[in-house]
């Protein structure tokens, strides 16, 4: 009887020791961060020095939390990464973006909310979205607070949002506006950037559409702008 | 106790004459008491032959020449009141504290009494080249004087008797403890057979390293061996090393003290020793190619992996990753241990949440 009992418990014991042994086939999800510039140096640096094939892949699967614009990119070049590498960053940062149109800030709710959703339509009606070197930015209908997010609308996890915000006020003529684009990183940090020449300043109930088009025109180009930066 | 001086003496009987050569050494030598060869094989020889080549000294000791120091001939027979027999007295008068080693070569057919060496039994006795050969430490007080008897007969019949006395000499020796001692600072343990110190640390070399080389060369060949040497890559490689290494000090110890003792037909132990010095290091790269060696491509698979896993523990900061990755290495390369040490690393990098 006691025989039994140890050799049962030998063999749990075994089985448990070659079970510790075996590696580990799965790995939380969550884990998968994405990649900041400097970890994308890093990787070219060390470990995967000989294996830029697998950085592309690190960068498929993890994504970065950085907009790649042409300087930050020229750093990583001269940090050695390879231009597959810079294609993937450029690439993967392109699927990871969205343009965002955020509630202008307004007394009148109902007219910011009217604006907001001709930016909207403005969007939709593009169908694609390009901005260069990052290729087509999939679409986000959802309208974002003044600030960008609240507890209604909240930024998806690794994404690089183009938050199209701004002001608009009672003028004589009719309404200013004040528009402004602001990057917001993975991280939740939002970044001021500076915004392309011709930006709409006013715009009255006739042709609210029409400026609201031209508002996300600017927008799109400002994006542009900064990532050609 | 050290034997200071060494008397090699030769003694002949031709017709009816009895001479002896008396060669003596008043310097530490050293003494070969078994030469294998008829004679010198070349000029070159590092040996004096002496007494009918029964006996070698060698002509360097220590870094210093030996030269023979002198050499006079005496009779020291005298015959007996028995027919056929002889009195033999010891012409060398020995000093106080300098015992030294007397080699007498007895003329063929001669064949001494047993009985009467009852007093000074030799330390070494043999029966070479046709010659009973008695050797002594001449200790001051002890001189040594015994009968001898002329056995009129063929060399064939001669040598059982001869035999026969050797083996009754060597049942009669018992040393004193100041001879045996003396014995061994020559290599001579026990009155027994005849063992030089270079012979005995040869045969350790030969027995040790032959042991050494196996074990190495098993363990080598145990895939999980990196495992057993902590976090060291290639242990089995380096074991193969150890494990040719061995072999080779085993065939050059062999060769060696083959070729010290210049026993007869060792030629073929000798080649087999060398054959092993040449064939030791072809096995080993062939093992290491056949058995040990990664195929590059699968190497290059190992070193991503690794990468990858060093990419996640140490700029992803994500060790269960690392770990799968390392992991996977482990499978391909299970004789790498530092991956080992890596994928340890990982998990306890994990258990701290790192």
């Amino acid at each position: 009887m006691l025989q039994t009992r140890l050799r049962a418990a030998l063999s749990i014991a075994i089985v448990l020791g070659t079970c510790s042994l075996w590696p580990a086939k799965t790995s939380q999800a969550g884990d998968e961060k994405p990649l900041s510039e400097e970890q994308v140096k890093q990787l070219a640096r060390g470990p995967l020095r000989k294996f830029p094939h697998e950085i592309v892949k690190l960068v498929e699967s993890h994504g970065v939390d950085f907009l790649p614009t042409n300087t930050s990119l020229a750093g990583l070049k001269d940090a050695g990464v390879k231009d597959d590498v810079l294609s993937a960053i450029r690439r993967k940062a392109g699927s990871q973006m969205r343009i965002k149109v955020c509630l202008f800030k307004n007394p009148d709710s109902a007219l910011a909310t009217q604006f907001a959703d001709a930016m909207v339509r403005r969007l939709v009606e593009r169908k694609v979205v390009e901005i260069a070197p990052f290729g087509s930015i999939p679409l986000d209908r959802t309208v974002g607070s003044p600030e960008g997010f609240d507890n209604n609308v909240k930024p998806e996890p690794n994404t690089l949002y183009i938050l199209l915000e701004g002001w608009i006020r009672n003028s004589p003529a009719g309404f200013s506006i004040e528009p402004t684009v602001v990057y917001r990183d993975a991280q939740g940090v939002q970044h001021s950037i500076p915004g392309a020449d011709h930006a709409p300043t006013s715009f009255t109930r006739q042709n609210l559409d029409q400026t609201a088009g031209s508002v996300v025109d600017w927008g799109i180009e400002t994006a542009k702008k900064y990532a050609a930066s | 106790m050290g034997v200071s001086y060494i008397v090699v003496q030769d003694l002949r009987f031709d017709v009816g004459v009895f001479s002896q050569t008396n060669t003596y050494f008043l310097r530490r030598a050293f003494v070969s008491w078994d030469p294998t060869n008829e004679q010198p094989q070349s000029r070159n020889d590092p040996w004096h032959w002496l007494a009918g080549n029964t006996l070698r000294v060698r002509k360097t000791h220590d870094g210093n020449k030996v030269l023979p120091d002198g050499q006079y001939e005496s009779q020291p027979i005298e015959p007996s009141e028995t027919q056929g027999t002889f009195e033999y007295h010891q012409s060398w008068q020995t000093e106080e504290d300098k015992p030294g080693i007397v080699h007498l070569a007895l003329p063929q057919n001669f064949v001494p009494s047993v009985s009467s060496l009852d007093g000074h039994v030799p330390f070494h006795v043999k029966f070479d080249r046709g010659r009973i050969c008695l050797d002594w430490f001449a200790i001051h007080g002890y001189p040594t004087n015994f009968t001898l008897e002329l056995i009129q007969c063929e060399e064939e019949e001669f040598q059982p008797k001869a035999t026969e006395f050797v083996q009754k000499i060597r049942l009669l020796q018992k040393n004193t403890e100041k001879e045996r001692l003396a014995a061994q600072s020559f290599g001579v343990g026990d009155n027994a057979g005849e063992k030089k110190p270079k012979d005995a640390a040869d045969g350790w070399l030969k027995n040790t390293s032959l042991v050494i080389g196996i074990i190495a060369g098993i363990v080598a060949l145990i895939p999980q061996t990196s495992s057993l040497f902590g976090p060291f890559d290639y242990a089995a490689e380096t074991l193969l090393v150890i494990c040719a290494s061995g072999i080779i000090v085993f065939g050059v110890s062999l060769g060696r003290s083959n070729s010290a003792a210049d026993k007869a037909s060792s030629d073929s132990t000798r080649r087999t020793g060398w054959a092993l010095v040449l064939a030791a290091p072809i096995v080993a790269i062939l093992l290491w190619y056949s058995v040990l060696r990664l195929p590059p491509e699968k190497m290059e698979q190992v070193e991503k992996e690794v990468a990858l896993g060093d990419a996640e523990l140490n700029v992803l900061h994500n060790p269960a990753k690392a770990r799968e990755h390392y992991g996977n290495a482990l499978l391909l390369a299970p004789r790498l241990g530092s991956i080992r040490a890596k994928m340890q690393d990982a998990q306890e990098r994990r258990s701290k949440g790192d």
